[in-house]
């Protein structure tokens, strides 16, 4: 099943055919950073102190976490993030 | 099979009469002790109880025999095929294996059946996971974990729908559409500017959920939408509502079965839906022209997902659009038009040509706006009812056209800027001349279709870009 698969390029081939990152704002001044806790051990504490830095900065910062570690955030974080914030960090741990 | 033993070579399945019927003639070819090879392609057990058969059930070997039959019975000598045999016939059987007296008591002659491997879809399957393609487009990978229909949404390769995955056996059965080479250049597509070859037509079609019958009409519709007059690059970038519109005459409507009456301008029809979004997803992954970047319609129109729809050519009292427009009869062509929308006309009190003309003129003058004039170009889908009306009294499509000209040609004193109190309007100059809405030579397609029920009538509004007469207009390329 899980052997690789292909299809053809339908584009000019004129980009890459690993799909770039989102580029990253070129200002961040007044953004809106969205902290996101994967509930993995002491990853609050890390972003707390980004929390702290960030708001010393000047910036919105908004806390969001996962359910847990092992598994994607649930949809209506995702939704959340996307429309409150303007960047997210998504916060390690361990 | 470049490695394959000299001597013989069975292909069957147990699917068919006429395997069971020789597989006692197999056993005994098998018991000469010449080398023997019996590929089976649906049941590895037949023919029952015999040893050595090889599954084929993959059907690589019976790809690479270029099989079409089953039995089908091969000699080979000195690495290299010397002879055949399709179904049962005595004569030929011996002939190949040089021995006499096979199958006592089974019929002189019985015909074999389809082999598995040429059933429809089947043989570009094959062709894709066994044999040669001539796609050069680079291969993009994917997991088998992965949905292949997510992976070309991330990728930014669909219109906001999803799209069918261009895999190799898909685009081989689309090339089969059209005789010209996959390497062939069909143009160069805006706004990128990037040469869009008929495999990446072919990709894209694909994408777009054509049958490869269509790939006739989709690459006249690229051809023609690639005609410095259609200005394809300014339809895309323009602010106005704007895209292609496609309509498609001659025999062809009929032969991929695309609808001209009910619903025509709607959904529910494969050639329809898929021929049109052909069209906007080459502009979008071959050209690289998407909303919001070189796309700059401030609302845009749903007709540019898809806007393609044929002609009813069934009244021989209409010229078809292709003729009036200097097609020959009989032949295929595809117009494309600047449009967006559908403004509705109904009229159900008109008896006349003369009392409908100068309703549908009423409409057809609010195009982009009352006061502005000589600017889009527009399609003027007449139904069957409302054509009844004019054909009963003697009108054809030129008296048509020249009427509606006459009707919406307004004086302009009532058009110039400041009249009526509305600042939009032609020049103060021309405050006494009486003005055109449309230009007399292409601002005015009329298209007969629609359902055969209603006294409704529908026009496809133009894009603002058609007031440079002589840079802008419709297409019609025949094919």
């Amino acid at each position: 099943m899980a052997e690789e698969l292909f299809m053809r390029d339908p584009t000019s081939e004129a980009s890459s055919t690993l799909r770039a990152p989102v580029p990253f704002p070129p200002d961040i001044t007044g953004k809106t950073i969205a902290l996101l806790d994967i509930a993995k051990e002491r990853s609050d504490e890390f972003l707390d102190t980004l929390e702290t830095r960030f708001t010393a900065g000047g910036f919105i910062v908004k806390r969001y976490r996962k359910a847990s570690n092992s598994k994607n955030a649930a949809q209506d974080i995702v939704q959340a993030i996307v429309s409150e914030a303007d960047i997210v960090v998504e916060g390690l741990a361990d | 099979m470049a490695n394959e033993a000299d001597g013989l070579i069975a292909i069957v399945k147990r699917d068919c009469p006429t395997c069971e019927l020789v597989a006692p003639v197999l056993q005994r070819l098998k018991d000469t002790g010449v080398p023997f090879t019996i590929y089976t392609q649906d049941d590895p057990t037949f023919p029952d109880g015999m040893d050595g058969v090889v599954d084929d059930t993959a059907l690589e070997q019976s790809f690479h025999h270029d099989v079409e039959f089953v039995p089908t019975l091969i000699r080979r000598e000195k690495g290299a095929e010397v002879e055949r045999a399709f179904g049962w016939n005595r004569e030929d059987w011996e002939k190949l294996t040089g021995i006499q007296g096979l199958g006592e008591g089974l019929p002189e002659n019985q015909p074999g059946c389809g082999s598995k491997s040429v059933e429809p879809g089947v043989h570009e399957l094959l062709q894709a996971r066994y044999g040669a393609v001539p796609m050069k487009a680079r291969k993009i990978a994917y997991s088998g974990w992965d949905d292949p229909v997510e992976q070309a949404f991330s990728r930014g390769w669909t219109d906001g729908l999803p799209i069918v995955p261009p895999t190799d056996e898909r685009i081989l059965r689309m090339l089969q559409g059209t005789p010209r080479d996959p390497a062939e250049i069909v143009g160069i597509i805006p706004p990128d500017m990037k040469e869009c070859t008929v495999e990446k037509v072919a990709i894209n079609a694909v994408m777009a959920g054509c049958l490869p019958e269509y790939m006739p009409v989709v690459l006249a519709v690229v051809e023609a939408a690639l005609d410095p007059k259609f200005c394809m690059h300014g339809l895309l970038c323009t602010l106005s509502y704007s895209g292609p519109v496609i309509v498609v005459n001659g025999p062809i409507t009929k032969q991929i079965g695309m609808n001209w009456g009910h619903n025509c301008l709607g959904q529910g029809n494969r050639a329809n839906a898929t021929i049109g979004r052909t069209l906007q997803l080459i502009i979008r992954n071959v050209g690289g022209g998407r909303p919001g970047e070189i796309d700059r319609a401030v609302f845009g129109n749903p007709g540019k997902f898809t806007y393609c729809f044929a002609e009813d050519e069934t009244d021989a009292t209409c010229t078809p659009l292709h003729v009036a427009r200097g097609v020959a009869p009989g032949r295929n062509a595809v117009t494309l038009h600047q449009g967006h929308g559908l403004t509705s006309f109904s009229d159900n009190r008109s008896r006349t040509g003369e009392e409908l003309a100068r309703s549908m003129a009423l409409q057809l003058v609010n195009d982009i706006h009352p006061k502005v004039v000589q600017t889009p170009n527009v399609i003027l889908c007449i139904s069957p009812e409302h054509y009844r009306i004019f054909e009963q009294d003697g009108w054809d499509r030129a008296k048509i056209e020249d009427k509606l000209h006459e009707y919406t040609t307004r004086p302009g004193k009532d058009l110039v800027q400041g009249a009526h109190g509305v600042p939009e309007g032609v020049s103060p100059e021309k405050m006494k001349d009486m003005m055109p809405k449309f230009w007399r030579d292409h601002g005015l397609l009329i298209v007969r279709c629609g359902g055969t029920a209603g006294l409704l009538s529908a026009i496809i509004g133009g894009w603002s870009g058609g007031r440079n007469h002589d840079e802008i207009q419709p297409v019609t390329k025949e094919f």
